[in-house]
């Protein structure tokens, strides 16, 4: 019970940092290029088409920051939890009876989704790198991170969830 | 037609939100001249020639970098936002102070550093069709207006790196065969404010008045700056 309390402080600090980094990054972009209008400004900004979808590169920039910073924090902590098996193997089955709380397995599906953007997004950049495919093959480029992205995380959804749903 | 027209005010009391009459084509820098010729004479802005040459005018269009005297609205347009350009400290309302960009391109020695025995001697020939020329040509042209630099994610304080501009400009340089500062500006380029900073926004390429692409400049820095890339 200590050691889920114990789990359950730290998974709270990561998801405030996480929070906290995006934050950041908001603020940064807010001033670096103008960037992060919300509401009607930034769903007439992400509409672009053709050329002007330049836009999209920019947002996943942003989004390629925090995923990655999202990954990293949960994969400290998630070190740390594995690493309960080394002080008492009852302990870790403790703390990862959490994991298969429902909470934790919606959690987990965003952990896919963030994980997943962040491995694509990257082989998209070396693409880019590599290739020479111009704003316009970059943005093409980024829908096929998006829909991948999205196949992955509905397709791996599933597969976390069916246990909680009874399946 | 009449636009509804909200322009950044550095004084939160003034107002911001005015109705101009629309004529076409129109400019954003017309749009300009109606609001402080016909609502607000003390609205802050910069321009110069009206014509795309002098890179004075640069602000955000509907959160996009670009000239005012160059963007003509579209036909169809009821609402239009004006911002300050990114990535620079606001004088007042659409006036920046451009430092930032001049210090990052200050950094790349932004001109021909002739070899000794060159001075007083013939002119270089570079002829157009040679290959020097070609790979400079789609480089060339830069009025330094800062677009690329307030859209890149990466350029403007309190960061260091050097920007899409400054970048371009060095693979221009770098191509001449007259240049004789080479080794130093790869050695800029290549270092930690150079072009391993650049995150492939592609923000640069997208509001380059001129239409240069400072992204593939960039890459072709990467690549060592002397082949096409």
């Amino acid at each position: 019970m200590i050691a889920q309390l114990v789990f359950l402080a730290g998974f709270t600090v990561v998801t405030a940092v996480i929070i906290a980094f995006t934050g950041m990054v908001a603020v940064g972009a807010r001033r670096t290029d103008g960037g992060t209008h919300v509401g009607a400004v930034l769903r007439s900004r992400l509409a672009r088409r053709s050329y002007d979808r330049g836009e999209g590169n920019r947002w996943a920039f942003y989004a390629h920051r925090v995923s990655g910073f999202a990954v990293f924090a949960f994969l400290a902590l998630h070190i740390l939890d594995v690493s309960a098996y080394a002080w008492s193997p009852g302990m870790y089955d403790d703390v990862h009876e959490l994991y298969s709380t429902v909470p934790m397995r919606v959690f987990e599906c965003g952990l896919l989704a963030a994980l997943a953007f962040h491995a694509l997004n990257g082989l998209r950049l070396v693409a880019i790198d590599v290739w020479d495919v111009g704003p316009v093959g970059a943005a093409r480029l980024l829908d096929a991170v998006a829909g991948l992205t999205a196949v992955l995380t509905l397709g791996g959804a599933v597969v976390i969830m069916w246990p909680a749903l009874g399946g | 037609m009449t636009l509804l027209v909200r322009v950044a005010r550095s004084d939160p009391g003034a107002p911001a939100e005015f109705r101009v009459e629309t004529f076409h084509p129109m400019t954003v820098l017309d749009v300009l001249l109606a609001i402080q010729r016909e609502h607000e004479p003390s609205l802050g802005f910069r321009f110069s020639c009206r014509v795309a040459m002098c890179g004075t005018c640069t602000i955000r269009v509907d959160g996009r970098s670009a000239l005012a005297c160059q963007t003509v609205l579209p036909e169809d347009a009821t609402r239009l936002r004006l911002d300050p350009a990114a990535g620079f400290p606001v004088v007042r309302d659409l006036i920046t102070d451009t430092t930032p960009f001049w210090e990052q391109w200050a950094r790349i020695t932004p001109y021909v550093v002739p070899a000794d025995d060159a001075v007083g001697g013939e002119p270089a020939v570079i002829p157009p069709d040679s290959a020097e020329r070609e790979a400079i040509d789609p480089a060339l042209d830069c009025i330094q207006c800062g677009a690329c630099f307030s859209s890149c994610g990466i350029a403007g304080q309190p960061r260091t790196f050097l920007g899409p501009a400054a970048l371009n400009r060095a693979l221009v340089l770098i191509q001449d065969s007259r240049d004789t500062a080479t080794r130093e500006r790869r050695e800029l380029v290549a270092g930690a404010d150079g072009v391993d900073r650049c995150h492939y926004i592609y923000g640069c390429t997208g509001s380059c008045p001129k239409g240069l692409d400072p992204a593939r400049s960039i890459r072709r820095l990467r690549k060592g700056g002397r082949d096409d890339g």
